[in-house]
């Protein structure tokens, strides 16, 4: 067995497509856990995950490493998700471990989401190994040997690997010693070697207490068809068996320890788990949404100090989803529950439309679990789904009656508030006060000669500057100042030493002065410079935090700023406050009557030219009635926009003989069949497939 | 007589391969023979014709004096030189509310010229419906023979090969067969194509839809089925109800009967009161039929029709066969 000494347990923290997956693989081959050749990228087991190269669930395996000191020593990867809206997962993961892997693709160098989960990691004190992926040469052996490098490239549209202008970016970054880098690669097995001992001799132990009560961190749960839900734990303190009652601190439920082993990485039932270890329990319940991520669980009866950090799930992206046949409506509700049973971070209420019938309004992380939730609907369940325009929870200030505003006021109330999770809930028969948007803090680095345009995106779509820093690269070579389209001259190597002076908008957290640290770095680089291709990251990279509304980032902003910055931009996000926000109701009526799935909360000043977009988007798409339509957009109770559909008068086949029969049959038919996809909209015949585009931002 | 048109300009316009006069010749020839009965044919929807101008060619028909006259709108096939000279914008072809407009010409001209609108495309003087097509549109079985030519026998409705050798292909392999029906390996058609060509083909005629035969034939459930949609049509003027024996129209005296219509002259239709006399007719097991409204109805057939169909899901059907 394994004392808590001789237990390591550590993540790998890296940005999406850094070659995480491609490590873990080798890790557990290496260890013998897995046998060499087997399926790539084993921890990502979901379709949706293979299919997009991205982890979405967090899974680990415990992997026995023999050390020169010649004892066996536990060593338990956690894997954790890879993309932002599931940063509150990571930060459970990393809960569980007492060091971490830092890996940064030497051919893209630091990226956004790294910097989140690296202050994540420094939050917790969690002892740091950076690791350079795929290095080119070792920078702090700097002069004694280039090693040769087939450059194996995850995306090969960005420029092949600049080890030095990384390593840097790193040491300029996350204040670590660019001699502690290691440098790996996952695919040739470069590096591996030296890089378990590494894992044991600098990760320290987990410093629990055998002797105290059971405490459980619950850190994943999933479903598993055949055996229920399955958690994730690590025991912090005292020891779990199989057959313990366990409670959990945040409800008080209990349940019953059924089966408890760890994962290698296929589970394996081993009836206890000791002091620092990382495995799994079956406590037989059905709901995964009862095992809550971060919670704290203890033998029943015998209450413990909770851990800290747990967060109930807040969703921050609805959308309502609505079958789009009528009689679907039984199959959707079931794959929708399917699909919740291993997700427990979906929140499902019912709800109807006037427009599309009977559906459900789902709550989600952020718009990526939205977007691969409504893939693995359409994927694993085949159900055709309409999905409105993802809304966000706004909150509504009413002004009630003045009488009963002031009895309030004179009771220090505050004002009553609504929240909305949909826009149909929007108070029309009420004089609203004030509207309050949920804002996102967002990080985004992005080389220097973007700059502006993001700059002009984020203040396009309502964002707030927070900060900006230089975060610098390589040396010199970028010197070239551009002065981008706001006419602002954006800090070149020149003015960076200017800024070193002067840490005014540098982004000092946690000690780390990244400007003063680049400066130097630029100058320990200098000899890289030459040797180093020119491109991606031979320029200066900015890092830039707004405040943005949280709408914006359910509508197309992380796309536009992708394609403003030619897919370079790196970007994160945390939730941030509520704010009060100058919004419209903007409606979409039909023949005078609104079209309730339709309606949404645009910027007031934007109302108008919004308005006449959509009925002139409307009119495109729909087909001609019988009758004369006449669509209109109103926003805040005025008309701002109207477009007339003329009847439809004619549609006969003139000729139909002998030999036409059929064949008119046919079109009959299939003209028939676009009527049963019809939805009724406002009282109008409208394709099922047409909605999305009629729900599009 | 595939007359077309009476303008010379547009004849020309189209390359059609006769001249005006040689319209009057043929004309002139054809009364002069004294035949029973002969057909005149005009495309409505032609390139650069006006509604004017479509006036005067529907005048001169009837002043021609054929027994039977079919008014067909121009449909511009993909891949024709029509096509390709007449689409897109600033096309000379007719916009949609002037070939509705010449549609309703042709039906008010003709009939008050005396003509019956009892399809669609064709107006006949009473006697003088054409024998051959009612085969088509009445679902009744015929030979056909020669290239292209369509036949429906045996239940089976086939077509055969257009080109020369196809066709003496497709003649040796029949006649190696043994002959007897042709495309004998097709499938009979179902039940199910039967009940959507007979709604298809009877709502093209003015005599219409005949529901208790429908409803004997195919099942109480597939009248039923159809009839709220049909409601729907009745109130949108789009349909009407078909009075029948002489003696309801006895029993109602001498005052028009309020919500059935005859096919000559207006009628007060009450939609919801004829629905009524609808269901009850039916009930009674009393024959009754709906139609489409001229011009109304026959514009929107294809709509009309496929709306229709869209009552009849699987369920329906099945329980017709």
């Amino acid at each position: 067995m394994f004392p808590p000494e001789r237990i390591r347990n550590f993540c790998i923290i890296a940005h999406i497509d850094h070659g995480k997956s491609t490590l873990a693989d080798r890790l557990m081959q290496l260890t013998g856990a897995v046998p060499a050749g087997s399926r790539p990228q084993y921890l990502d087991k979901l379709q949706v995950e293979r299919e997009r190269g991205i982890t979405i669930k967090a899974q680990t395996a415990s992997l026995v490493y023999r050390h020169a000191d010649g004892h066996d020593y536990l060593l338990n990867l956690i894997d954790t998700p890879g993309h932002v809206d599931f940063s509150y997962e990571v930060s459970r993961s990393l809960a569980a471990c007492q060091g971490a892997l830092l890996l940064v693709d030497a051919s893209q160098g630091v990226q956004a989401q790294t910097v989140a989960n690296f202050y994540l990691a420094f939050e917790q004190e969690l002892a740091l190994l950076p690791l350079l992926n795929k290095t080119v040469a070792n920078f702090y052996l700097a002069f004694e040997q280039e090693l040769a490098l087939l450059p194996l490239l995850n995306k090969v549209d960005l420029p092949s690997a600049d080890p030095a202008a990384v390593a840097a970016q790193m040491a300029a970054t996350f204040d670590v010693v660019p001699s502690d880098v290691l440098a790996v690669s996952a695919k040739t097995g470069l590096g591996l070697r030296e890089l378990l001992p590494a894992v044991v001799e600098r990760i320290p132990p987990p410093a629990g207490q055998p002797s105290q009560p059971l405490r459980l961190l619950l850190f994943d749960a999933f479903h598993d068809e055949y055996r229920g839900v399955v958690c994730l734990v690590a025991v912090v303190d005292g020891r779990l068996r199989a057959g313990d009652k366990l409670a959990a601190a945040s409800s008080g439920s209990e349940y019953e320890a059924l089966e408890v082993g760890i994962l290698a990485p296929e589970p394996h039932p081993t009836g206890e788990l000791l002091t620092g270890q990382v495995g799994y329990v079956i406590p037989g319940i059905k709901d995964v949404k009862a095992a809550r991520v971060g919670d704290t669980w203890h033998l029943a009866r015998q209450p413990v100090e909770p851990l800290p950090g747990f967060k109930p799930i807040k969703p921050m992206v609805f959308a309502g989803l609505y079958p789009a046949s009528a009689d679907d409506y039984e199959g959707l509700a079931a794959a929708i529950e399917r699909l919740g049973l291993n997700d427990a971070s979906v929140t499902v209420k019912k709800e109807t439309s006037d427009a599309l019938g009977a559906g459900f309004r789902c709550g989600f992380l952020g718009p990526l679990h939205l977007e691969v939730f409504l893939t693995r609907l359409q994927q694993e369940h085949s159900a055709d789904v309409i999905s409105t325009a993802p809304t966000v929870p706004y909150e509504v200030e009413l002004a009630g009656d003045p009488q009963h505003q002031q009895q309030q006021q004179q009771q220090g109330k505050e004002k009553q508030r609504l929240v909305l999770e949909s826009v149909a809930e929007y108070p029309r028969n009420q004089k609203v006060s004030a509207i309050y948007e949920p804002t996102v803090l967002a990080t985004i680095i992005v080389p220097q000669q973007y700059c502006g345009a993001v700059m002009k995106l984020a203040v396009a779509r309502r964002g707030t500057q927070l900060d900006y820093s230089f975060m610098g690269g390589s040396s010199s070579s970028s010197s070239s100042s551009s002065i981008d389209s706001a006419g602002n001259s954006s800090a070149s190597a020149a003015a960076a030493d200017e800024h070193a002076g002067s840490s005014s908008s540098s982004s000092t957290q946690d000690g780390v002065d990244v400007l003063s640290a680049a400066a130097e770095a630029a100058d320990t680089g200098d000899s890289s410079s030459s040797s180093s291709s020119a491109g991606f990251l031979a320029s200066d990279r900015v890092l830039l935090r707004y405040q943005l509304p949280l709408a914006e980032l359910a509508g197309d902003f992380y796309s536009k700023l992708k394609s403003a910055t030619q897919g370079y931009a790196s970007f994160d996000y945390e939730e941030g406050p509520l704010r009060p926000a100058d919004l419209t109701l903007l409606e979409l009526l039909v023949n005078g009557k609104a079209v309730d799935a339709l309606g949404r909360l645009v910027p007031t000043g934007d109302a108008v030219r919004l308005g006449r977009a959509l009925t002139a988007r409307m009119r495109t798409l729909l087909d001609r009635q019988q009758y004369e339509v006449v669509i209109q957009a109103s926003a805040g109770g005025r008309i701002v926009a109207r477009e007339t559909m003329k009847a439809l008068r004619k549609d006969v086949t003139a000729k139909c003989y002998g030999g036409d029969v059929s064949r008119k049959r046919k079109l009959l038919q299939k003209q028939k069949e676009g009527k049963k996809r019809l939805r009724q909209l406002g009282g109008l015949s409208v394709p099922a497939e047409v909605f999305p585009e009629l729900l599009k931002p | 007589m595939g007359v077309q048109s009476f303008q010379e300009d547009l004849l020309k316009a189209c390359g059609r391969s006769h001249s005006l006069a040689d319209v009057y010749a043929a004309i002139e020839a054809v009364t002069a023979t004294g035949l029973p009965s002969w057909s005149l044919d005009l495309i409505s929807g032609l390139p650069g014709l006006s509604l004017q101008g479509w006036q005067h060619s529907l005048q001169q028909a009837v002043a021609a004096g054929p027994d039977h006259i079919s008014v067909y709108d121009l449909q511009v096939e993909e891949g024709t030189p029509f096509a390709r000279w007449f689409s897109g914008e600033g096309s000379p072809l007719p916009k949609e509310p002037e070939a509705v407009a010449m549609f309703e010409a042709a039906s008010a001209t003709l009939t008050a010229a005396g003509y019956e609108h009892y399809e669609i495309s064709n107006y006949a003087k009473p006697g003088h419906r054409s024998k051959h097509n009612q085969v088509y549109w009445q679902c009744q079985p015929y030979y056909a023979f020669g290239l292209g030519a369509a036949s429906y026998t045996r239940g089976r409705r086939f077509s055969r090969p257009r080109g020369m050798q196809e066709y003496e292909a497709w003649v040796k392999r029949f006649v190696q067969g043994g002959a007897g029906c042709p495309a004998a390996e097709l499938p009979v058609e179902s039940k199910e194509e039967q009940l959507l060509d007979v709604i298809m083909l009877s709502l093209r005629l003015s005599d219409g839809l005949a529901l208790q035969q429908l409803q004997q034939q195919y099942g109480q459930e597939t009248v039923a089925a159809l009839l709220p949609t049909i409601q729907g049509f009745l109130q949108q003027g789009l349909m009407q109800v078909l009075p029948c024996d002489a003696e309801d129209v006895q029993q109602a005296g001498d005052a028009i009967v309020p919500g059935l219509s005859g096919s000559s002259g207006t009628v007060e239709v009450d939609a919801d009161a004829a629905y009524m006399q609808l269901c009850d007719r039916l009930q009674r097991g009393k024959d009754v039929s709906v139609r489409l409204t001229d011009p109304a109805g026959f514009l929107l057939s294809n709509d009309v029709i496929s709306e229709l169909f869209a009552q009849l899901d699987s369920r329906t059907l099945s329980k017709a066969v």
